[in-house]
C-alpha cells in the first residue's frame, strides 16, 4: 500500500489539473445542450451546408441535440483522446523510464518490493487515474446538463465512461509495455503517440473517403462509438473487449518484461 | 573460513560497445569496510548496479550473501542498504515523507529515521526540491543508516557534504562497523576510504588494478609535504630513506615522503617552522603512480580475507 499510495499522490496533480479542464469544459458543453437543442432545427440546417463525410469525422452522425451525438461530438471526438492519450503517455512512461532518468527507481527497487509488486502498483495507479478522468468527463456533461433540466440516460452515458475508461487503458497499457522495453520515455510516448495520431488520421480518411473504408477497423476511433451507445442502447462488447485486451496485454507485457529488465538506460 | 558478505568473480558489463566493468573479481568478509576507490568512469556505479542487481552481467557473477545479485535482487535487499551518489528522491516530497516511504518499503517501523535526522541536523519538513545538493545527500545518509541492515553498499556517500557532515558521516561508519555490519563504500577520496575502510579495491577503466589493505596502500605512496622554514635548511637536513628533496629555495622546501613519516617528522621538528602543508595523493596521482611503474605494489595485497 505505500508504493500505491505514493503512486497515487504523484499522480495527484496531473489528474487534478486533467480532471478540472474535463469538468469545465464538461460543465460549459453542457450548460450550452439547451440553447442546441432549442434551436434543433435551425442547427441541422447549418450543419447540412457542410459534406456529411466531413461532420462523421467529427462525430456529427445524427442531430446535435441528440445525447449520443451531443457528447461524441463534444467530449468523445477530440477532448477526451487528446486528454487520454497525455494522461496514458505520462503515466505509462513514468511507471520505469521516466522514473530511471531521474535517479528515482533505485530508491524503491533497492528495498525488499519485488520489481512485479512494485510496477503492479504504479500501473494500479494509472487505473484509478485513467477512471477518474473517465467519470469526469462523462459526470460533467451529465450533472450540468441535468441542472438544466435535460436528463440523459445515466445508464447510457455510464457505459460510454467505461469505454472511455477502456480506450485510454489501450494506451496506457502499450506505453508502460514500451516505457520498460526502451527504457526511454521520449521513444515510448513517441511510439505511441505517433500510433494514436496515426489512428486518428485514419479515421478522418476513412470517413470522408469510403474508399478507405476497409482500413477502419485499425483504427481505435471506428472502435470508441459513444454515439450507438448511448442514443441506441448498442454495447459494443467487442470494442470494449478490444480495447481491454490491449491494455491488460500491454500492462502484463511490461510486468513479465520488467522482471528480469537489466535497467541499463 | 567464513563465507564471503559479496564475492565477486569475473564480472563483466557492456552497455552494447562500451565497456562498464571487465573481469572484475574481489571478496568482502562479514564486518569489513571494503573501499571501492576509482575516478569518474572508472566502473564503481556499474558493479555497485550489478551489485543491487539493477543491472544483469555481461559475464562472471556478483553473489551477495550467497544469492545471485541479479535472480534473487530483493532477498538481498532485505539485508542490504543503499545510498547512491545522487540519489533521485522525489521534489515534490519533504525529507520526513521520502524518509517514512523509504523507510515502510524496508519494513522499519513508523519515524525510524527521526533520531538520525536529529543528529544530522536535517529539517525534514522542507520539500526535497527545495534543500540544497548537500542536505538531500543529507537525507540520503539518514536514509542509508536508518535501518539495520547488515550490508551498507555506499555510492560515494560524502558528495556534496560539508566537512562537519563529512566527518559525522564516518562516524556512523565506525558505529556500523562496530554493530557488526559490512560496509561496501565507493569513493574517489582516498582519505575518506582510509579513514572509513580496511581493505580497498582501486578500479581504473573498468578494471581492478589493486586490492590491498589500506594501510597498506597508503604506506606504500609517496606524500608531498611542503615547507618554509624560519631559516635555510642544512643540505643534509632531510637525508633520509624514502624521502626526497625535490627542490629547495632558500627557506622553502618541497619534500616527498613514502611509508612512516615519524624520522622526517622528528627532523621538521627540529627545525623553526613557518608554514607546513602535508598533501595526501589524489586517485589520479595514485593511478598515475600505479601505472608509471615506479611504485611497487604493497606487500599486503591480493584477495585474502581480513578477520571481521
Amino acid at each position: 500500500m505505500t508504493a500505491f499510495r505514493l503512486e497515487l499522490r504523484r499522480a495527484r496533480s496531473l489528474a487534478l489539473w486533467l480532471a478540472v479542464s474535463l469538468a469545465v469544459y464538461g460543465a460549459i458543453m453542457g450548460a450550452m445542450y439547451p440553447v442546441l437543442r432549442s434551436n434543433d432545427a435551425l442547427m441541422t440546417e447549418y450543419m447540412q451546408t457542410f459534406p456529411k463525410e466531413f461532420l462523421a469525422a467529427f462525430g456529427m452522425t445524427g442531430l446535435l441535440s441528440d445525447p449520443g451525438v451531443f457528447f461524441t461530438t463534444y467530449m468523445a471526438s477530440w477532448l477526451w483522446p487528446i486528454i487520454a492519450t497525455a494522461a496514458a503517455l505520462l503515466l505509462g512512461t513514468r511507471a520505469v523510464a521516466a522514473d530511471l532518468d531521474r535517479g528515482f527507481l533505485d530508491l524503491p527497487l533497492a528495498t525488499p518490493i519485488s520489481r512485479v509488486r512494485y510496477l503492479a502498483t504504479n500501473i494500479a495507479a494509472q487505473v484509478v487515474v485513467l477512471a477518474t478522468l473517465a467519470t469526469t468527463a462523462v459526470l460533467g456533461i451529465w450533472l450540468t446538463a441535468a441542472a438544466t433540466g435535460n436528463v440523459f440516460d445515466l445508464g447510457g452515458y455510464a457505459a460510454a465512461g467505461v469505454l472511455a475508461f477502456a480506450f485510454a487503458s489501450a494506451i496506457a497499457g502499450p506505453t508502460t509495455l514500451l516505457s520498460v522495453t526502451t527504457l526511454s520515455r521520449g521513444r515510448a510516448s513517441g511510439i505511441v503517440g505517433g500510433i494514436v495520431f496515426g489512428m486518428y488520421a485514419v479515421f478522418v480518411v476513412t470517413q470522408i473517403s469510403k474508399d478507405w473504408a476497409w482500413i477502419a477497423p485499425v483504427s481505435a476511433w471506428d472502435h470508441f462509438r459513444t454515439t450507438a451507445l448511448i442514443d441506441d442502447g448498442v454495447v459494443p462488447v467487442g470494442d470494449f473487449a478490444l480495447f481491454a485486451a490491449i491494455a491488460v496485454a500491454g500492462w502484463l507485457g511490461a510486468l513479465w518484461a520488467f522482471r528480469r529488465r537489466d535497467l541499463a538506460a | 573460513m567464513t563465507t564471503p558478505v559479496i564475492e565477486v568473480a569475473c564480472l563483466t558489463k557492456w552497455y552494447g560497445r562500451r565497456r562498464g566493468v571487465e573481469d572484475v573479481s574481489f571478496d568482502v568478509a562479514p564486518g569489513e569496510a571494503f573501499g571501492f576507490l576509482g575516478p569518474n568512469g572508472a566502473g564503481k556505479t556499474t558493479t555497485i548496479r550489478l551489485l543491487l542487481g539493477f543491472l544483469r552481467p555481461t559475464g562472471g557473477s556478483a553473489r551477495v550473501f550467497g544469492l545471485d545479485a541479479f535472480d534473487d535482487a530483493p532477498a538481498i535487499h532485505a539485508s542490504a542498504s543503499y545510498l547512491g551518489s545522487d540519489p533521485g528522491f522525489l521534489g515534490e516530497l519533504s525529507g520526513a515523507e521520502q524518509l517514512e516511504y523509504l523507510g515502510r518499503l524496508r519494513g522499519l517501523p513508523r519515524r525510524a529515521w527521526v533520531p538520525l535526522a536529529e543528529r544530522l541536523e536535517l529539517d525534514p519538513t522542507v520539500r526535497i526540491k527545495r534543500l540544497s545538493r548537500g542536505n538531500r545527500q543529507k537525507v540520503g545518509v539518514v536514509a542509508a543508516f536508518m535501518g539495520h541492515e547488515p550490508l551498507l553498499v555506499l555510492d560515494e556517500p560524502t558528495s556534496g557534504l560539508d566537512p562537519l557532515m563529512q566527518r559525522e558521516f564516518l562516524a556512523l561508519a565506525a558505529e556500523a562497523r562496530a554493530d557488526g555490519r559490512t560496509l561496501f563504500l565507493s569513493s574517489h577520496n582516498l582519505v575518506e576510504v582510509e579513514r572509513a575502510c580496511d581493505r580497498v579495491a582501486i578500479i581504473r577503466e573498468g578494471r581492478i588494478a589493486e586490492v590491498s589493505a589500506v594501510g597498506a596502500l597508503m604506506g606504500s605512496h609517496w606524500r608531498s609535504i611542503n615547507l618554509v622554514l624560519g631559516a635555510p635548511p642544512a643540505r643534509d637536513a632531510f637525508d633520509l630513506p624514502d624521502v626526497e628533496v625535490i627542490a629547495m629555495t632558500g627557506r622553502e622546501v618541497h619534500l616527498m615522503v613514502r611509508g612512516d613519516v615519524n624520522a622526517l617528522l622528528a627532523r621538521i621538528a627540529a627545525l623553526r617552522v613557518e608554514d607546513i602543508a602535508i598533501t595526501t595523493p589524489d586517485v589520479e596521482d595514485l593511478f598515475l603512480r600505479l601505472y608509471r611503474g615506479d611504485e611497487p605494489v604493497p606487500a599486503t595485497g591480493g584477495n585474502e580475507e581480513v578477520p571481521a
